[in-house]
């Protein structure tokens, strides 16, 4: 039998190392993919990844299991994260989510189901401009799939203002698209809305 | 714009909570008429609907080597 999560910590916690890296071989996709959007580049994030752990093992012997193991080691995740940002020189972040009047409709664009592409840099760096709170939020719930409350309880809010975010980040990166059509239109031969 | 059933930015600010079916079902019942009444936002909708769809994929997943070199950058400290 597999054990879960919990019965891991709880060997790891009693000294079990083994435990512990198989903690780790879980959860090391979900936080590479929870980190990545505060990063520079993947080596950044993998590096992020490997603190993001060695943290969780200092910190293991306080972890009392009054939330799931991966919600906690997210919150550790998300602060390390925070801290990087905080530490780069840049521009305040203001958060426009009004929609551009003159966009297509582009939500049956072959681009957006494109795994690779321009659309995917476009998405990415919208994700990357969104103030920290609200990309968490996005990040969380819309890329890694939390639910609402889970991703509250990541981010140590209500979930009100969680689900306030979320929506802001989404409308944002939306209006990023708009933008992208918008521009791109002219010279578009697969114009979205058209034939598809 | 005269005449619609709720404002512009009423409808804006609750696309998310109406997708989730956290709308009550009155204020979902203004919703939909402002949707179909209003091309812009029927617009906003369907392409926020379509974005939630590409979202997931953007989940980068690392190289499959990064948990085991997670493992063995912490052995020294475990």
């Amino acid at each position: 039998m597999i054990p879960t999560d919990e019965v891991l910590v709880g060997r790891a916690q009693a000294g079990d190392r083994a435990a512990f890296e198989e903690l780790v071989r879980r959860h090391t996709g979900g936080v590479y993919g929870l980190v990545l959007p505060f990063c520079q580049d993947r080596h950044e994030a993998e590096d992020l990844v490997q603190e993001v752990f060695l943290r969780a093992w200092r910190a293991l012997g306080r972890f009392e299991g009054r939330s799931r193991f991966f919600t906690w080691l997210y919150r550790i995740a998300v602060n390390e994260a925070k801290r990087r940002v905080e530490r780069r020189p840049s521009p305040e972040r203001s958060l426009d989510d009004e929609p551009i009047a003159e966009a297509p409709d582009w939500s049956r664009a072959p681009e957006l189901v494109a795994e690779q592409g321009a659309v995917r840099e476009v998405l990415r760096t919208a994700i990357g401009n969104l103030p920290t709170d609200h990309r968490a939020a996005l990040v969380l719930r819309d890329l890694q799939g939390l639910s609402s409350a889970e991703a509250a309880d990541v981010l140590d809010v209500g979930e009100g203002a969680l689900k306030s975010r979320l929506h802001r980040a989404r409308m944002a990166v939306r209006r990023t698209l708009d933008e992208y059509f918008a521009a791109g239109l002219p010279d578009r031969a697969d114009q979205p809305g058209g034939s598809g | 714009m005269v005449g619609l059933p709720a404002s512009h930015r009423w409808t804006r600010r609750r696309l998310s909570a109406y997708l989730e079916g956290e709308l009550p079902r009155r204020a979902g019942r203004r919703l939909e008429a402002h949707l179909v009444a209003c091309p812009q936002c029927h617009r906003t909708f369907m392409t926020l609907v379509a974005l939630l769809g590409a979202l997931p994929a953007s989940h980068e997943q690392p190289l499959e080597s990064l948990a085991e070199r997670t493992v063995e950058h912490l052995r020294p400290h475990l």
